[in-house]
């Protein structure tokens, strides 16, 4: 493997950790709130949080490059706190990232927190646990499966992704120049053993995360009730 | 500390329930909560817990307002000193030991006065018998053993108020009269306070200290455990079968007949002994009106031994070939006894009210 498609793989999996992790803090506590409320505002969040499923990759990259774009609020605010603009750089993957893997963080931790029944958060309560206190011995063991699901759906979208890439971080070595890109650009450049070597790695990665979360799933049956 | 009790004013709109409760109850003792299902028992107890919030009004306990919609207070469940029993025993989804250990874990930071070491976990899970079950989870369990568990995990707790949605409706006979005596205990030497939710005439006729009967979301009246269970109760229960709850005081053993004496005023009425009921021990017995037989004259010649005398103070005809004879028992301060006996016997014997009559009973239960 040349070193700019090492250096591709890397990126990615940095990427894809970064914003797995990410969403982890910020998915949590959105799929917790969804499971639990029953605001009338519920299905119009819910609808936000799948649309990345639906959009096609190019519309939504296209609405982050307005939207960070150096000229932008947002955009404008980053350059003057960090000195570097949010388009075309890794932050911007980032960011463009944690947007486009939202629903595949989300959904699965929000069916999970669904079927943990209110009784036994209400007995957590009674014996004295605080809110965070059930979350954290009640809730999170009990939806151990569903954290291991969206973690994994998570990374393994965000190693895939093209189209939002190309529009927010082009193709820069070492900054925005992921795998998906990689093999793009090998396959234009007509360098169709590159782009085999790439393409897949990506599949072999692609296929034991999954392969992992149903053996997982299937072995650590979790009981509720 | 002066005891305000526990003051419930509140509305609130549940589905089709329509929640409307003011009431004071003492905050010791065992309060029953006793209606058909369906009319706001456990709405009730889930305001008491703070699991639902009213539309409007205030609960408080001694000195403490745990929700007043008014100034928007609201004291969350968890730092309300409460147990909470979940009808068919709810658990964690943890191991009995697990679950055991969980409320144990949570319970000095609300403890101001601990139990006493003869109700720490091991002491627990021998006098609830869960000695077998602790490596099992609550999938495993029967409905009975999981309510077992669950009322050892409340009272592990250390709750000042313990809150019982059906707590023993899975149990059989004896376990539950032991393990009602043991929540007594809890209530009369330890202090905790009990609201307990039952449809069972008996375990109310047993445990409380008071009823409150509860239809419609509301709470029709209040009072001591006999009165209100006979004015109600039987009614209540929806069973076809009346009858009349008594209150006695256990006045002998008779070891070799294996029978005990229970003075009723100052009618005696004999029962298979039970040792766990030393003389002078307050009972409560059951005596459906379909085991009483009635007599115009002295009983001679019958086995039947429990005869009592009194003056026939209503008859009324059912719609059926019944009538239920209510007499008020000589002696007493006004306890009655009701008979169910056939509305011929009515008409041959003459029974008429005002008339002195003699009462056999064949068979009374020991509430449980």
């Amino acid at each position: 493997m040349t070193a700019p498609d090492l250096a591709a793989l890397f990126l990615t999996l940095r990427l894809a950790f970064v914003a797995t992790v990410i969403l982890l803090v910020v998915g949590t506590p959105l799929a917790w709130w969804l499971a639990r409320t029953r605001a009338r505002g519920k299905p119009v969040i819910e609808a936000l949080v799948a649309l990345p499923l639906v959009l096609p990759p190019t519309v939504l990259g296209f609405y982050l490059l307005i939207l960070l774009n150096p000229q932008s609020a947002i955009g404008g605010f980053w350059l003057n706190v960090t000195g570097s603009t949010l388009t075309f750089s890794f932050a911007g993957l980032v960011l463009a990232s944690v947007l486009y893997s939202l629903p595949f963080m989300v959904q699965p931790l929000q069916s999970a927190f669904e079927t943990i029944a209110r009784k036994p958060m209400e007995i957590a309560a009674s014996l004295g646990a605080s809110p965070w206190d059930a979350f954290v011995s009640v809730a999170l063991s009990a939806s151990a499966r569903g954290f291991v699901t969206a973690i994994v759906l998570t990374f393994a979208h965000t190693l895939g992704e093209f189209g939002i890439v190309l529009m927010v971080g082009g193709n820069i070595p070492d900054r925005t120049r992921v795998i998906s890109i990689a093999v793009y650009e090998n396959v234009e450049q007509l360098n169709y053993a590159q782009a085999h070597s790439l393409s897949l790695i990506l599949l072999a990665l692609s296929f034991s995360v999954l392969l992992f979360v149903y053996i997982f799933n299937r072995r650590f049956p979790v009981h509720v009730g | 500390m002066s005891d305000k009790g526990l003051r419930i004013d509140i509305a609130a709109q549940i589905g089709a329930l329509d929640l409307r409760i003011k009431e004071v109850w003492p905050a010791r003792g065992v309060t029953a909560l006793f209606g058909p299902s369906g009319h706001g028992k456990t709405s009730i107890l889930r305001q008491i817990a703070g699991f639902s919030q009213p539309d409007e009004g205030r609960i408080s306990f001694e000195t403490e307002d745990w929700v007043n919609r008014a100034t928007k207070r609201f004291v969350p469940p968890h730092l309300r000193p409460i147990g909470f029993v979940h009808q068919g025993g709810k658990l964690l989804p943890k191991t009995v030991y697990k679950n055991l250990s969980y409320a144990e874990a949570r319970s000095p930071k609300r403890s101001i006065n601990p139990l006493p070491q003869s109700w720490d976990k091991g002491a627990l899970i021998e006098r609830f018998e869960l000695g077998g079950l602790l490596e099992r989870t609550p999938d495993q369990l029967s409905g009975g053993e999981c309510q077992r568990v669950a009322l050892a995990q409340a009272i592990l707790s250390q709750p000042r108020l313990l809150l019982l949605d059906e707590p023993m409706s899975a149990l059989d006979g004896n376990r539950k009269a032991a393990l009602l005596s043991l929540l007594g205990e809890l209530a009369a030497v330890h202090d905790v306070a009990m609201v307990y939710v039952s449809h069972d005439i008996g375990e109310v006729a047993q445990i409380a200290d008071r009823v409150s009967i509860v239809r419609d979301g509301h709470i029709v009246e209040t009072g001591a455990p006999v009165d209100v269970l006979n004015r109600h109760g039987f009614q209540t229960e929806g069973s076809a079968r009346t009858g009349t709850v008594l209150a006695g005081v256990v006045s002998a053993h008779d070891a070799e007949m294996n029978l005990m004496s229970i003075a009723i005023g100052p009618h005696v009425l004999k029962l298979a002994l039970d040792v766990n009921r030393p003389t002078g021990s307050v009972l409560r017995l059951i005596v459906h009106a379909d085991n009483v037989v009635l007599s115009t004259e002295v009983p001679t010649g019958l086995s039947v031994r429990n005869a009592l005398t009194g003056v026939i103070s209503a008859i009324q005809p059912a719609a059926t070939a019944l009538a239920e004879v209510t007499m008020e028992l000589d002696g007493t301060d006004g306890d009655t006894l009701v008979a169910s006996v056939t509305r011929s016997a009515v008409t041959e014997l003459g029974l008429t009210v005002g008339q002195s009559i003699h009462a056999l009973i064949k068979t009374a239960v020991l509430a449980r």
